[in-house]
């Protein structure tokens, strides 16, 4: 499901949008992928959540290759 | 142009980038390749990387965060579609090119302060991190970080998905691009002298020995006077045999509970111990295992002593598996962090070379050489601190 949160920097006003169950995003009018979306709150940009997971796996791993090599690798 | 695949089959990354390791010192240069494939630099020892006419970057073409970490420049002023997957540990200047799309990987990227997009329409950022990590210098307006791009499109990226909240963080985060390049235009050459400006030190030292028994210098800089918001500390250091503690640098008051220690004892640990009050017992260890005589290290502390103060080592490494547990963690100043209220009570100087004894005289003589030894009177920027760090396959046995 996508999620919305607002905030503020600096006196930005700002929006969050990302999928709660770890998907990534599409920014509906450009067809965009994000991780998550970061947006102006008058910005207007909608977006629907992806099937394709936010991507760790190869990050992950590297994290196994450097322990079984003691970091060495 | 040829379309030349980087590292054919007729050879191999070592062969390649040994030759030109010991011709050029890291200084890798290839105007025929139109792409780099997957894997091709993974592992490899290159220090500045130029691909004038790549437009494709596979897959861990550079390694991951580790796999190629000294790697400081990674210059690609026509790519078009490079793999997220690529890393590095002291890269800080990452020209993307005609890149549409970026995406830095969150755990790959320690010292990165320079980004080039130039592209003529905004390059979407896939996510905000790392870049809006702590203390990251692209949110941290006193910083250096800065996101160079073509001025008729600065607007567009302050609004832009993703880097309008870095935007909201710093105002200056964007720059235009054909104020930093040769002839001024977006595609021209970078000119690397108007982008990256040295901090000048306050205090430097090149090439002194100390003999261990009554060699030592005062700076006469306080340290926690109060009076320094940010420092920072470049250490290159040589260690003869040494018994007992021995400090190479010592900020600490006459009653030996309050300031900064960095030392040596007995050749099986080098300590960093910083304790303004009311804490008056962190101590740290460094590489015990690891710490052997003669060793060359390298080391670098950053001191925030505005109202509560941090000392981070953020290199000190002695063979490549410390090196990386290090930076492992290594968040600017997270590792080897202490915040302690209070600060501005001690007005001890700075010594190289001792320490002090309870009646604030020299003692604990450091037995060794310093190779370099610089202080600024602020956080110097990333790509500084990688040059004057100046880490190199040598380095690391």
């Amino acid at each position: 499901m996508i999620k919305i949160e607002t905030y503020e920097i600096n006196g930005h006003a700002l929006v969050k949008t990302y999928s709660d169950a770890g998907f990534k995003i599409k920014q509906n009018e450009t067809g965009e992928i994000y991780d998550e979306a970061h947006d102006p709150a008058d910005s207007g940009r909608t977006y629907t959540e992806t099937d394709e997971p936010v991507d760790t796996s190869e990050a992950d791993a590297e994290e196994i290759v450097d322990i079984l090599t003691g970091g060495e690798s | 142009m040829n379309n030349v695949d980087i590292l054919g089959e007729e050879a191999t990354v070592r062969q390649i980038i040994e030759d030109d390791y010991s011709a050029t010192n890291g200084y890798f240069e290839d105007s025929y390749a139109t792409s780099i494939g997957s894997h091709k630099f993974y592992g490899s020892t290159l220090m500045v990387a130029k691909f004038p006419n790549v437009t494709t970057v596979g897959n861990y073409a550079f390694g991951g965060r580790a796999d190629s970490p000294w790697m400081r420049k990674r210059l690609l002023p026509k790519a078009q579609n490079i793999d997220s997957s690529q890393g590095g540990y002291f890269l800080y200047l990452y020209d993307c090119g005609m890149s549409t799309s970026v995406t830095f990987w969150n755990s790959r990227f320690y010292k990165l302060c320079a980004v080039v997009l130039r592209s003529s329409s905004v390059s979407s950022l896939g996510s905000t991190s790392p870049l809006d990590r702590v203390e990251s210098p692209f949110i941290d307006p006193n910083r250096y970080g800065y996101i160079y791009v073509p001025r008729n499109l600065i607007s567009s990226y302050q609004s832009a998905t993703n880097w309008a909240t870095l935007y909201a963080s710093k105002p200056t985060l964007f720059r235009a691009l054909e104020d930093y390049t040769v002839d001024g235009t977006t595609t021209g050459e970078l000119d690397e002298s108007k982008m990256f400006v040295p901090v000048t030190p306050i205090y430097t030292l090149e090439n002194r020995e100390f003999n261990g028994t009554s060699d030592y210098i005062d700076t006469e800089i306080k340290m926690f006077d109060g009076n320094h918001s940010r420092m920072t500390i470049i250490l290159d250091e040589y260690i003869s045999a040494n018994t007992g503690s021995r400090s190479v640098l010592e900020c600490f008051n006459t009653s030996q509970n309050s300031g900064f220690k960095y030392s040596n004892y007995n050749l099986t640990k080098h300590g960093l111990r910083w304790a303004p009050p009311p804490d008056t017992t962190s101590t740290v260890h460094l590489n015990e295992d690891d710490f052997k005589s003669g060793y060359r290290i390298k080391s670098a502390f950053i001191i925030d002593g505005t109202s509560l103060y941090k000392i981070g080592v953020i290199l000190n490494f002695l063979t490549k598996s410390s090196f990386k547990s290090l930076n492992g963690n290594a968040d600017f100043s997270q590792t080897y962090t202490r915040t302690v209220a209070n600060p501005g009570t001690i007005q001890e100087t700075l010594l190289i070379g001792c320490g002090r004894d309870s009646s604030g005289n020299p003692a604990n003589f450091f037995s060794g050489r310093i190779n370099k030894l610089k202080i600024y009177d602020t956080w110097i920027p990333d790509w500084q601190l990688v040059e004057e760090l100046n880490i190199t396959p040598e380095d690391i046995p």
